[in-house]
Order: structure tokens, then sequence, then C-alpha cells
């Protein structure tokens, strides 16, 4: 399937009845011993969009992390595309990976290589060759109005564009899963409707997006997912967006 | 073509190409040395195959020259020798010279003899003393022995040295890419989160460790290629230098080359 909208282009094959997500009594602790998830639970259908609300420090980040294979759980069953992560060998892993596009915060760029070559570092490393991509890339970074920019280095960027980065390299080679974290501090007022539009166009392609959020007008209309105190609980679509 | 997903180490590893390429050099030099030295010194030792050698040495108003050129001419002259001839100077002569009796100071030259007749060299001192040379005979297989014994010791250096060249280098590039792999971990959990392979960043590395390998062993290799001309030209240390020697020192260019590619992905995981 080949979905366009304002001049973006995102390639899908196809889209599994599986649940792209799920996690059974999932649990994270980190080396000192300190639980940061403790047994949770919850599915993301396939095409599904979803807000993951929650306090500071609450593990929100770390849950995108162990979607995108950043982590491992310390226990219980975390799925992913319908593969059990735990089973995963590092060539699965790897495939895995590529199918899952990640705008983590605090964002990371290769500071040395432009806008452009930071959003085509997925086709990049998916092993295409730059003909290919080109056009993708132009695509998703005018659809993510930074077309202008796209010679200049990340370090020369605003924080909002590199946000936008952060996002554009993360839907560049059309994941099945888009996971988008919330910037410190969180979004403005404009830039946090400007990017649930965006989102919202890219979910239609058929991806799952699950979207950090902490602003409540970010998550009208669509499934929640609250995580407080390292367990997490799911609400129905707020009818008022 | 794409540029590299690695960040440089910055002025931290700024020191990395420097250190290798004056270890290239060094390497380099000691090769066309080395050639240089064994091919001037095997040649003398296989014109040992004759029945004896000979020392002279300047004394009184007589040069350590021109002593051995009439000791060439007198020995070739006297009944049973086939042959005398002058020796070149070479490598391990100044130690054959020596276990002759040569005096220490001495200015010393060889003459090689060949006759039929074994054991000869008491004959030989016998006419060097009725002719006024400073002088002294030694059986071949004596000499040759001494002379085998002094280029294998400077065998045994070409070898010994560029190891330790070797190893040293081995150091410089692993210190080199576990700054860069510190400096650049953020990089790189960041292109394993997009999909890189472990073989895909030991690539990265690989790549990036030969071309600094290969850059510096060139800048090594040519300048020891101009530093031993420059020598030659200044009179030399001993060793003339052929056209032909000065190609031992391509090899670095290859083998700093390898050191980086092979040393780097070992230390950056």
């Amino acid at each position: 399937m080949s979905t366009s909208r304002d001049g973006a282009n995102f390639e899908r094959l196809g889209v599994s009845s599986q649940p792209a997500v799920r996690f059974d009594a999932v649990s994270l602790r980190r080396d000192n011993g300190g639980a940061v998830l403790r047994g949770v639970s919850f599915a993301l259908p396939p095409g599904s969009f979803h807000v993951l609300q929650g306090g500071p420090r609450t593990g929100k980040t770390s849950l995108l992390r162990l979607i995108c294979l950043a982590e491992s759980p310390s226990q219980g069953t975390a799925q992913v595309l319908g593969r059990d992560v735990q089973t995963l060998n590092r060539r699965e892993r790897v495939d895995m990976r590529r199918r899952i596009g990640a705008a983590l915060e605090p964002a990371v760029f290769i500071e040395h290589l432009s806008v452009w070559e930071n959003a085509a570092l997925g086709p990049r490393l998916g092993g295409r060759k730059p003909a290919n991509y080109r056009q993708e890339v132009d695509e998703v970074l005018g659809w993510l109005g930074l077309a202008k920019r796209a010679r200049d280095l990340p370090s020369d960027l605003a924080p909002a564009e590199r946000s936008r980065l952060n996002l554009a390299r993360a839907v560049a080679d059309a994941p099945e899963i888009l996971l988008v974290d919330e910037p410190p501090g969180g979004h403005s007022a404009g830039d946090a409707t400007w990017l649930i539009r965006r989102l919202d166009e890219f979910h239609r392609t058929g991806a799952a997006v699950l979207l950090v959020a902490s602003d409540p007008t970010l998550a009208a209309g669509h499934h929640v997912l609250r995580l407080e105190d390292g367990r997490i609980s799911v609400a129905d679509p707020d009818p008022a967006g | 073509m794409s540029r590299s997903l690695l960040p440089t180490g910055g002025a931290a590893t700024a020191w990395a190409g420097p250190a290798l390429s004056l270890l290239a050099l060094l390497g380099a030099l000691l090769a066309i040395l080395g050639a240089a030295a064994i091919r001037q010194g095997s040649p003398s030792d296989s014109r040992l195959a004759g029945a004896a050698v000979v020392v002279v040495w300047g004394h009184g108003l007589e040069s350590a020259d021109a002593a051995q050129a009439r000791a060439a001419e007198i020995l070739t002259g006297i009944g049973g020798v086939e042959r005398a001839t002058s020796l070149d100077p070479g490598r391990g002569d100044e130690q054959l010279a020596r276990s002759l009796g040569a005096p220490s100071g001495a200015a010393a030259r060889l003459v090689a003899v060949v006759s039929p007749a074994a054991h000869v060299a008491a004959k030989l001192d016998q006419v060097l003393r009725a002719q006024g040379i400073a002088g002294r005979a030694g059986d071949r297989d004596a000499a040759a022995h001494e002379t085998r014994k002094a280029l294998f010791l400077a065998l045994a250096g070409d070898v010994v040295l560029p190891a330790l060249i070797v190893l040293a280098m081995v150091a410089v590039c692993g210190w080199a890419v576990r700054w860069e792999a510190n400096l650049s971990a953020a990089s790189l959990a960041l292109i394993r989160q997009f999909g890189a392979s472990d073989g895909f960043i030991r690539g990265l590395w690989r790549r990036r460790g030969a071309g600094r390998g290969f850059v510096c062993g060139l800048i090594g290799a040519a300048s020891a290629v101009i530093v031993a001309l420059i020598w030659q030209a200044r009179g030399g240390l001993g060793v003339e230098i052929g056209s032909l020697d000065l190609i031992w020192a391509g090899p670095w260019v290859l083998i700093a080359g390898l050191i980086g590619a092979l040393t780097t992905p070992g230390v950056a995981r």
C-alpha cells in the first residue's frame, strides 16, 4: 500500500492481524535493583494510535525503549510484531529494529552529518542505495517543514526543528510501529497541534503509533495508556476529541 | 559516496596519526637499511668460499686501502693461490676483522684468498710478515662462521625492531579507537537502534582503521625514502643504499593499513 499526503509517500506491504505490540506482565529493573516497570500488560493493535501519559519518571521512555528493542524486559513476555523479543537472535533483532521507528528523547543525532543524512539513517542502514531513497527522504523532510534545512547540521537547528528531525528520521523508512517520545519540557501549543496532525496523517498509512504526551489535549480522540507507579491502565478514546 | 557514520575523535585522538606515521617511518627506514646491508653482506659471505680470508690494516705510512691492494697483489702471486680479491666493505666485515685479530681502532680491510690447499692461513701469515704488511690470515671455515654469526645477529635486529614497531602500532591504533568508541557511544547506540548489525559496525571501524593506517603508512614510507636519500647524499651510514632497497619501504604502507583494519574492531564492541 502506498499512501501519499502533503507530498510524503510511505510504502507499506500490508498490515498484520497480530498485535503490533503485546506486553504480558512485563517488568523492568535496573542494575541497582530499582523497578522501572512492574507487571505491565497491554496490547497495541496494528494500525492503532495510542497516547501514553504519566508523570515524570514513571517509565514512559523505558517502555518505548523496550518496544524498540533498545532494552530487554527483566520479567514477563514482550511481543513486538508477533515475535517474543526474548527469543530473537541477533539477525532477527536487527531486522525487527528496522521495522520500528523511534523518535526517542533526548534526541541524539550524528552531529557531523547533515540534516538530510541524519533523516536518511534508516534507509541507509537498511542497505538501500541512496538513489533509491533520495526522493523519499526529500519528501519526508518537506512534509515536516525541514526541506530548507536539509544541508544544515543538526546543531544549527532550533529545539523544535530538532524534534521534527527526530520524527523525520523515525518515519523515513516507513516503519510498522512509530514511537514518539515527548521532548524535554513538553510541546508548545502550536507544536503540539502541528505534531498531532502529522502523526494522524502517518497513522492513516496503517502504522501503529504510540505517542508520549503529558499534555491532555494531545490525547483527545485517541486511546490513552496511563503509566503510574510502574503500572499501566488503558482508557478509551476521549469522545471530546 | 556517503560519509562515515562514525564521528572523529577530534583533538583527543589527533596524536594517533602522527604517531602512526612516525612508527611507519622508523619501520620503513629499518627495512631500507636492512635490505641494503643484507645485499652487501651476503656477497661477502659467498666470496669466502675459497680457502682463507686475510685482514690487513694500515701500518706506518701505508694506509689500510693501500695495504689491502698490496696484499691482494702479493698473495695472488704466491704459489698455490688461485685468486686473491679485495673485498668491498660489507655487513659483518668489521666483526670478522676483529675476530681475525685486527687491532681495535684500526681501519681494517679484507682480502679473500682462493686456494685449492687447505689450512693455508699459516703460509699466508708468513708471506704477509715477510712483505711487511700488517695483517693476519684465517682459515675460511672460521671466518665464514664469524661472518654468518654477525649477519644472523643483524638479521635478528631486523626482525626484533620491526616486531616492536608493529606492537607499538597496535597499541596506538587500540588507544585511538578506544577513545573514539567512548566519544561515539551515543552515535553507536543510535545506529544500532536504526538497524545496524554488529558486523556493519565492525565494518565501519575496520574502514576507519584501514584508511588511517594506510594514509599514515604512506606518509611514513614516503618520509623514510626521503630520509634515506638525504642520508645517502650526505655520505651514508656505511651502507650503500640502492634504488631497489627503497622498495622495501612499500610493505609498511600495507602493514600499517592492515594493523589499522585488524586492531580496531577488536576493541570497539
